[in-house]
């Protein structure tokens, strides 16, 4: 385990960001089209309106996430799982090569939260993920890795909380949480 | 009621109906979009203080309010930045010492007898000439920074945190919003006054929004629904004669009553 070291970032603009709450302004007159193409600010000054090729760009990132269909919709009209597809649409806009989410499933309903992820498992083939979550189970079946952080980070595979299940026969998340915490006691504590 | 158009003074009437109306629908759906009606409400009543000191130094009176609303608005800027959580008190101070200000140095300008409340509640029937220039100009300037901008605008008032994190420069964008509500406030001013400027900036937005996608068609709609209330609000006023800008504010709070009302018995959720 390593107790030093020093982490190093490319540069900024390569790193996309899925905020945690979409689900204010709602009442914003806004459609989806133009909140994926607001991902573009920043990387560089755009005067009027946004190109025909930066419209058909950001079409192409909705149809990545599974709602182009949504484009000319207000955003308010949509459900929260859809919503969070236009963020991460929106996130895909300046093409990152790492993609960080903090809990982007924690307004959305189970089906919705699955879908989430078997989308962010196709998007992992391009780019890589850091996501930031509370419900474990529903991440271990996606992860490849993972990292404990109170204070001090401590890094796991997915292997040994597998493992874990196996020995049990059973999947238990209290001591899935324990063995995390690196306190695990004997036998299933659920 | 047709003649009446033939008099000078009802056509900069309606001149200036018009003027106002652009700036308050294209500023109001930002100002709405952003949250800032009370930034809006801050820099109006601050203006005061700006036809107060115009008044005792004998400058044109738009010119005064013109620089004394820029000040506000960059103060409640500064304010804004510095100390976020804290911005409604700030701007409660501001308020309060604008309109101070203002009274104070009407109280000092000597043999001035000019009817305070014209620009309290505006006073659309005797806006000068000279005025509808500088209104125009002020128009002018608001539509060329909001066109030009408006990807930006759009970005940093939909979602401001992630404007900021995705490296967009939100203070010059803020300050930009502010100074605009600034101008737009000594536009609205003598026809509707400082008082009543913020139902025009916020009931034809708070209406638009329904029927528009798009924050550039809120800013159309609102503009004409702003037209529309101000051409009643002038008849209205003529009919029964009562002072304008009350009568203005009147036929679009009534609307927006009307409006609330209808939504909620017709609206699915």
């Amino acid at each position: 385990m390593p107790s030093a070291g020093s982490v190093s970032v490319k540069r900024r603009k390569k790193i996309g960001y899925v905020p945690q709450d979409t689900n204010s302004n709602k009442d914003f007159p806004i459609t989806v089209l133009d909140v994926v193409l607001t991902g573009l600010e920043g990387d560089r000054k755009r005067f009027f309106s946004y190109s025909k090729e930066e419209k058909i760009q950001a079409e192409q990132k909705l149809e990545l996430t599974g709602v182009k269909e949504f484009a000319k919709k207000k955003i308010g009209a949509l459900s929260g799982g859809q919503r969070q597809r236009v963020i991460i649409a929106r996130s895909l806009m300046s093409e990152p090569e790492l993609l960080l989410l903090d809990e982007p499933t924690s307004n959305i309903d189970p089906n919705g939260q699955q879908e989430i992820f078997e989308l962010l498992k196709t998007l992992n083939k391009d780019l890589s993920l850091a996501v930031v979550s509370h419900d474990i189970s529903l991440l271990l079946g996606y992860a490849s890795k993972v990292a404990y952080i109170n204070r001090t980070i401590t890094m796991h595979s997915v292997e040994e909380a597998h493992k874990l299940s196996q020995r049990e026969g059973h999947f238990c998340e209290v001591e899935l949480i324990n063995e995390i915490l690196g306190k695990t006691k004997r036998g299933c504590q659920c | 009621m047709l003649e009446l158009l033939s008099y000078p003074f009802i056509q900069n009437a309606l001149l200036a109906g018009f003027f106002v109306s652009i700036a308050v629908g294209v500023i109001g759906t930002l100002v709405v979009a952003n949250k800032t009606v009370f930034v809006a409400g801050g820099i109006a009543h601050s203006a005061y203080g700006g036809i107060g000191m115009a008044l005792y130094f004998s400058l044109p009176f738009l010119l005064g309010t013109t620089v004394f609303a820029l000040l506000a608005a960059l103060i409640t800027a500064f304010f804004f930045l510095k100390y976020p959580h804290r911005i409604d008190t700030f701007i409660g101070v501001m308020w309060a010492f604008g309109m101070a200000i203002g009274i104070i140095f009407v109280d000092l300008t000597p043999g001035y007898n000019v009817d305070l409340m014209s620009y309290l509640f505006g006073s659309i029937l005797t806006v000068p000439s000279s005025d509808l220039i500088f209104m125009g100009i002020l128009d002018g300037i608001i539509l060329l920074a909001v066109t030009l901008f408006y990807p930006t605008l759009l970005a940093v008032s939909y979602d401001r945190e992630y404007a900021k994190v995705r490296g967009v420069n939100t203070v010059f964008y803020t300050v930009l919003i502010y100074v605009l509500t600034a101008l737009t406030v000594v536009i609205a001013i003598r026809s509707v006054g400082l008082i009543l400027v913020i139902a025009l900036l916020t009931i034809p937005v708070y209406i638009a929004e329904n029927f528009s996608n798009s924050l550039g068609k809120t800013m159309v709609y609102s503009s004409l629904l702003s037209l529309v209330f101000i051409f009643l609000g002038l008849g209205f006023s003529y009919e029964y004669n009562l002072t304008s800008g009350a009568s203005i504010i009147l036929v679009a709070t009534a609307i927006f009553m009307l409006f609330f009302i209808l939504r909620r018995m017709f609206a699915r959720d």
